[in-house]
């Protein structure tokens, strides 16, 4: 499900830059793996969508690998530091609903650095942790400024990142095997006269409503039910379901 | 009538806990094992069996409360109190009367809720999915006019039609598959509200299981509608243009607002969180609908974190209670511990034994407030799963710990020179690493032997046992589990028994 939020984007422009990090915030990412020496043609490409508002952030994939993809995570903070989750199935209109505890299960470790990590990819500890340069440049009508350094395990990283929005505009990792890097395609709103105006593909209230939602805690009594098999084999990348191993 | 030794026992062990057993535990010796024998021998000569009929019978279920679960939670609640685990007992260990019951559906030598409870309160074993109904019924099957005509009466049913006052307790969703299967009927365990039915069942004419809670009874059906309701699943009831307390719309698309349907049709009263709960006085409250939990409630170990409140098991049943045995007909009651069986699913053993320890208290509460002259109280499992206790670990090692055996202090290293947990499963999402990072590649199932635990703390709550054979959610078990039985008509469980053999006990004690 589509809907416009071209009001909504338009009206934000009219908005001051500072108040614009808690607010809707679509953009639109690929990002790329390659093992390294990197050959483009052996890369691996993935075209998403976060979409933000408030206490809620939308990740939205489209094309993995040159092929559709039409799943979603939508990840809601809610009072009292609890979070959850809901995996979205889009061609199914199916949806996998986790509780905190599930996630706390599958060791999926929800604090405010988890948050921070969905909402805005690089967290604010990241990014402190990064030294910032001199250089700036402006993307998308914002400012950009560019901070380097080490992460992880020693993972050489670049971030170029836009304060206005807490959000980067690249970021790129370089691990010892394969490079990854994160580039911003379609932002919304834009201070930028001349962008054009993309729809974010978000997931409204009423699609949500209107899709069939089982509870995580209830699939280990449905997978040995042939119709919901059928199913469950699409639900790939929801946590918990995986049985690849790499 | 004087009370044989044995009942008094078990009725001092258990509202004392194990405290006696601490004592014991530190002189033991040969003749300290023999006078054991001899004290438990002498109990059972004194055995009388009750042949009289009952007023009442509650039945619990532990859902996926298989035997080593039993052991693994007994030994658990022990080492929690910091008494001997291996000595200790859960509640329902006092009973007098133990079964096996085999737990095979029609179509299935490894079953889920829906069938085991249909055999566990109608007497009849059906197939997998089906919710009181006989095997004739095909999964899914859509036609309203097929599923009447294959209904099979419950227990629950019964006793409504004898006057008695009824109840249901679950920490599950009211509308899952074991409550459910006391009042619906239903070929999809799944079609708990309207939004989950196929349009062929919609067009076919069949009522989801919320709404069956509310049509199937009062003037013109069955009773006089199901007398106390607790349990999660609030969603399931609720229509999807209402939020409810904790922020979560509800599911329904038919617009029925079935919480204010019972409350209007039957009479009752409505809560939602503890608060509510609390407030209900069972001196002058006849009919309760409590919904704690837009879907399942807490586990245990997370119930103080829920957001609007939640009573425990132990609360649900000792108020349930309060306010059945007003009913000079009497009552039947069934309370199921319902998320054991989810964290195994999980694979997380802690969270599976301190439910079944809060499935205990909550049996411990119930005799503390009933006659076991005249109410039969069983307690069983619907099912089993693959939680195994293995290695030679030695007496009070910690049942969630790695294994050290007798006389050593280090953990026992297997063949691969790593420890290894005494608890395992056999199969399932297995051991977790964190996952670091939101990388395109996915997390697998750590199946097998995956990292050397030797610092990591095993008896972490969140901590996953491993597993031999990977998969996404860990499954059920076929062996067979255990009946406990106390009161009138116990003695009749015995023998290892089809499930079904249940609801004749129960329907015998009732002198139905």
């Amino acid at each position: 499900m589509i809907f416009k939020k071209t009001a909504a984007c338009l009206a934000m422009m009219l908005m001051s830059a500072g108040a614009l990090a808690d607010d809707v915030v679509n953009a639109r990412y690929e990002t790329v793996q390659c093992v390294q020496p990197c050959k483009p043609e052996e890369a691996k490409h993935l075209q998403w969508w976060l979409m933000r508002e408030g206490n809620q952030v939308e990740i939205r994939n489209l094309y993995q690998n040159g092929e559709p993809a039409h799943h979603s995570s939508l990840w809601q903070k809610k009072p009292a530091g609890q979070f959850s989750y809901i995996y979205l199935m889009h061609d199914e209109r199916r949806a996998i609903d986790y509780a905190d505890v599930d996630l706390k299960l599958l060791s999926i470790k929800t604090d405010e650095q988890f948050w921070q990590l969905k909402s805005q990819l690089v967290t604010d500890s990241e990014l402190g942790s990064l030294k910032k340069m001199a250089d700036t440049e402006t993307q998308y009508g914002y400012p950009v400024e560019k901070y380097t350094g080490t992460l992880g395990n020693g993972i050489q990283s670049e971030v170029w990142w836009i304060p206005a929005l807490k959000l980067p505009y690249k970021v790129s990792y370089t691990y010892p095997q394969h490079t990854v890097s994160i580039q911003l395609q379609s932002l919304q709103p834009a201070l930028k006269a001349d962008q054009p105006v993309e729809i974010a593909p978000s997931t409204s209230l009423t699609a949500l409503t209107n899709y069939q939602h089982v509870d995580y805690a209830d699939l280990g009594d449905m997978e040995h039910n042939p119709s919901e098999m059928q199913w469950l084999a699409k639900a790939h990348g929801a946590p918990g379901l995986q049985a690849h191993g790499h | 009538m004087q009370l044989f030794n044995l009942k008094r026992t078990a009725m001092v062990a258990m509202l004392l806990g194990s405290q006696l057993l601490s004592n014991v535990a530190l002189a033991e010796d040969a003749q300290f094992w023999l006078n054991d024998g001899a004290a438990s021998l002498n109990d059972s000569k004194k055995l009388v069996p009750n042949a009289r009929k009952a007023k009442n019978v509650i039945l619990f279920v532990g859902d996926g409360m298989g035997i080593s679960t039993v052991t693994g939670a007994r030994i658990f609640e022990g080492q929690l109190k910091g008494v001997d685990g291996e000595r200790n007992k859960l509640s329902f260990e006092e009973f007098p009367y133990v079964a096996l019951s085999k737990t095979y559906s029609t179509n299935q030598q490894t079953s889920d809720s829906a069938p085991t409870m249909t055999a566990i309160i109608s007497g009849v074993k059906t197939n997998d999915g089906i919710i009181s109904l006989n095997q004739s019924v095909a999964r899914n099957e859509p036609n309203k006019n097929v599923i009447n005509a294959n209904k099979v009466t419950t227990l629950l049913e019964q006793a409504e039609q004898a006057g008695k006052v009824t109840g249901v307790v679950s920490t599950a969703r009211i509308t899952h598959a074991t409550p459910a299967a006391t009042y619906a009927h239903i070929s999809n365990r799944d079609w708990e509200a309207n939004a989950n039915l196929t349009p062929a069942a919609v067009s076919g004419g069949v009522k989801d299981i919320a709404a069956q809670l509310i049509d199937n009874f009062g003037a013109g059906k069955i009773g006089d509608g199901v007398d106390v309701v607790f349990g999660g699943g609030r969603s399931y009831f609720l229509p999807n243009t209402i939020t409810d307390i904790e922020g979560t719309k509800g599911r329904r698309t038919d617009g029925r607002n079935l919480p204010q349907e019972y409350v209007t049709k039957f009479g009752g009263v409505y809560v939602e969180n503890k608060t509510g709960f609390d407030a209900i006085n069972p001196a002058t409250a006849t009919k309760v609908l409590g919904l704690f939990n837009p879907s399942h409630m807490e586990y245990e170990q997370d119930r103080p974190n829920d957001i609007a409140g939640e009573p425990s098991l132990a609360d649900m049943t000792g108020k349930a209670i309060d306010i059945l045995k007003k009913n000079q007909n009497g009552f039947f009651l069934m309370v199921e511990g319902g998320r054991i069986d989810h964290a195994s699913h999980a694979g997380n053993a802690y969270r599976t034994f301190k439910d079944a320890v809060a499935l205990s208290d909550a049996v411990r509460e119930a005799v503390s407030k009933v006659n076991l002259n005249d109410t039969l109280i069983i307690v069983t499992a619907d099912h089993s799963h693959t939680l195994t206790i293995g290695g030679y670990p030695k007496r009070g090692n910690p049942i969630l710990g790695k294994v050290v055996e007798p006389g050593k202090t280090t953990p026992t290293l297997a063949a691969d020179g790593k420890p290894y947990t005494t608890v395992s499963f056999a199969n399932g999402p297995g051991y977790h690493t964190n996952s670091p990072g939101d990388a395109v590649y996915n997390e697998s199932i750590a199946a097998g032997r995956v990292v050397d635990m030797s610092g990591v703390d095993t008896e972490d709550p969140d901590f996953h046992q491993e597993a031999l054979v990977p998969l996404s959610s860990e499954t059920h078990a076929g062996e067979e589990v255990a009946i406990y039985a106390i009161g009138p008509k116990s003695y009749l469980v015995h023998g290892v028994q089809e499930q079904s053999y249940i609801y004749q006990v129960m329907k015998d004690a009732f002198g139905f």
